[in-house]
């Protein structure tokens, strides 16, 4: 009973098929774009940053549609402590990077994007979700009031 | 799209908000906005749902008239 409850509803399945499939051509197309970049020589990270730079902005656009479309919590979730959670991640990335960066780590070197500067991009994407999360929660429960 | 001012109006009468119809019916409030405002056509599990909840039939909730014409 308390599994049915946290189950997704029948609109907001249907939504969210429709951002996952967005989700997967976006991916696609990033994962060709990257590949006929490395084909004509231009390496922007290691294979390793490219490929999960790739992924994490892919979830970040399917998590953005997500929050606006109201399809990221199911029924009976709270949403403030999934975007307090997310929120600290947010700020632990950032004091890591800003640890970083002070200590004199370089966003890019020899042309190429570093892990510190994978990780400030980490963290202005998980940054543009959570707010996006945080705007539409604010803009439901007003919603709620004048409906009230 | 058309609203459906019919659910509204027997939601009101009900004295009922969205988001207790919502729970009564096993959806989200959003969900009930969006039928309301005729942007979501729910399934019929949903519309019997919805129905049983206000105690109306599927033709006074769910039926337009201008349609048959």
């Amino acid at each position: 009973m308390n599994k049915e409850k946290k189950e997704f509803d029948e609109r907001q399945i249907e939504i969210r098929k429709n951002i996952f499939k967005h989700g997967f051509l976006i991916t696609l197309i990033a994962l060709l774009l990257n590949a006929f970049l490395n084909d004509q020589g231009i390496v922007w990270a290691s294979v390793f940053y490219q490929n999960i730079l790739i992924f994490v902005l892919s979830i970040t656009i399917v998590s953005i549609e997500f929050h606006m479309h109201d399809v990221y919590f199911g029924r009976g979730i709270s949403r403030a402590p999934i975007l307090g959670i997310m929120g600290f991640c947010v700020i632990v990335l950032a004091v890591l990077s800003g640890i970083h960066f002070a200590n004199g780590a370089a966003f890019v070197a020899n042309g190429e994007l570093t892990s510190d500067g994978a990780g400030v991009i980490f963290c202005v994407l998980f940054l543009v979700s959570v707010t996006c999360g945080i705007i539409q929660s604010l803009r439901s429960k007003q919603a709620e009031k004048i409906m009230k | 799209m058309v609203k459906n001012l019919k659910l509204k109006a027997a939601r009101a009468a009900k004295d009922m908000t969205q988001q207790e119809l919502a729970d009564a019916t096993g959806v989200v409030r959003q969900t009930i906005n969006a039928i309301e405002l005729g942007e979501y056509n729910p399934s019929i599990r949903l519309c019997v749902a919805i129905c049983k909840t206000l105690g109306k039939t599927l033709n006074d909730l769910f039926w337009e008239e201008h349609e048959q014409q």
